[in-house]
């Protein structure tokens, strides 16, 4: 299932967004144009088991898979899933073609699609100060001692809904956002202002 | 801050939190009366003290239970829907 738009933020990002920042800054990527997936219902568990290599033990856990692609468990049965950056394979385009296949035939319940790419847009935050600046603007403690790799924080931030990730296995000090696609160019304004304090903002490129 | 604790998501600011309202018994629509269905319905116990109220919250959209006092808006305890037996209203 393809997205519409590319990504909500793309009309903000100017040619003053390709200044490069110290690796302490707060650097905001876009990864709105990757493509990711969600599903969701009764079966969906049994059925993605069977499709991917590892799905997290519980709700709010995340996963890494060796493409870099990442499968994040929302609840006992709902899952999102993000393509991975560096990856030739879409993985989320990949389960949704394979469960409208499927889905014609098998005999057993799989959940149902739940499209992430329209809904939701999906940023990209490292540097040191991340934890720091997502204090102003989140009431969950995003620290590392208390956010470690591979934990998941379904939560309010700047007043929208959000789901934050902190990827496994990546060194840098770096989350996932994915919020509110309609809130975009609000969320835009609300981390330019958060993320000026420490000389960081938002970068031309996606990540690297 | 008033603090909630979800029992799927752990502790969040009470701002996170919707109430729903009492947990009432539910009637078997094909049996109920009129007046029990127009009561199940339409009227709330509106009880000064403990209640349990359905609870969701919105980030996540995870419903759950949770048991109040009215009287002084003191969250007792939250906890998951159970699988399947009564919600266990309190009345």
């Amino acid at each position: 299932m393809a997205a519409i738009a590319r990504s909500p933020f793309a009309g903000r990002v100017n040619s003053n967004h390709s200044r490069a920042l110290a690796p302490a800054d707060v650097i905001i990527h876009d990864l709105s144009p990757n493509g990711r997936t969600g599903f969701k219902g009764v079966g969906t568990t049994d059925w993605l088991t069977t499709k991917v290599p590892s799905i997290p033990e519980r709700p709010n856990r995340a996963t890494t898979l060796s493409d870099g692609s990442i499968v994040a468990r929302l609840g006992k049965d709902e899952y999102l899933l993000l393509n991975g950056r560096k990856s030739s394979i879409s993985l989320s385009a990949g389960l949704d073609e394979t469960w409208a296949s499927e889905s014609t035939t098998s005999a057993s319940r799989m959940g149902y699609p739940l499209p992430r790419a329209d809904s939701h847009s999906w940023l990209y935050l490292e540097g040191k100060s991340v934890p720091e600046m997502m204090a102003k603007i989140c009431g969950v403690d995003l620290r590392e001692q208390s956010f470690p790799e591979g934990e998941i924080a379904q939560t309010i931030v700047a007043r929208i809904g959000a789901v934050i990730i902190r990827e496994v296995g990546v060194t840098s000090e770096g989350l996932h956002l994915l919020t509110d696609f309609a809130s975009a160019d609000y969320l835009w304004e609300v981390l330019e202002d958060a993320s000026a304090e420490y000389g960081g903002g938002f970068v031309l490129n996606g990540r690297q | 801050m008033k603090i909630m604790t979800c029992p799927l998501n752990g502790p969040r600011n009470i701002t996170e939190f919707q109430c729903h309202g009492e947990v009432h018994h539910e009637v078997d629509p094909t049996t109920a009366s009129d007046k029990e269905w127009s009561d199940y319905l339409w009227m709330s116990n509106n009880t000064a003290g403990v209640v349990r109220e359905w609870w969701c919250h919105t980030p996540s959209n995870y419903w759950f239970l949770a048991e109040r006092n009215t009287v002084t808006d003191e969250i007792l305890a939250t906890f998951a829907v159970p699988a399947d037996g009564p919600l266990g209203e309190v009345k």
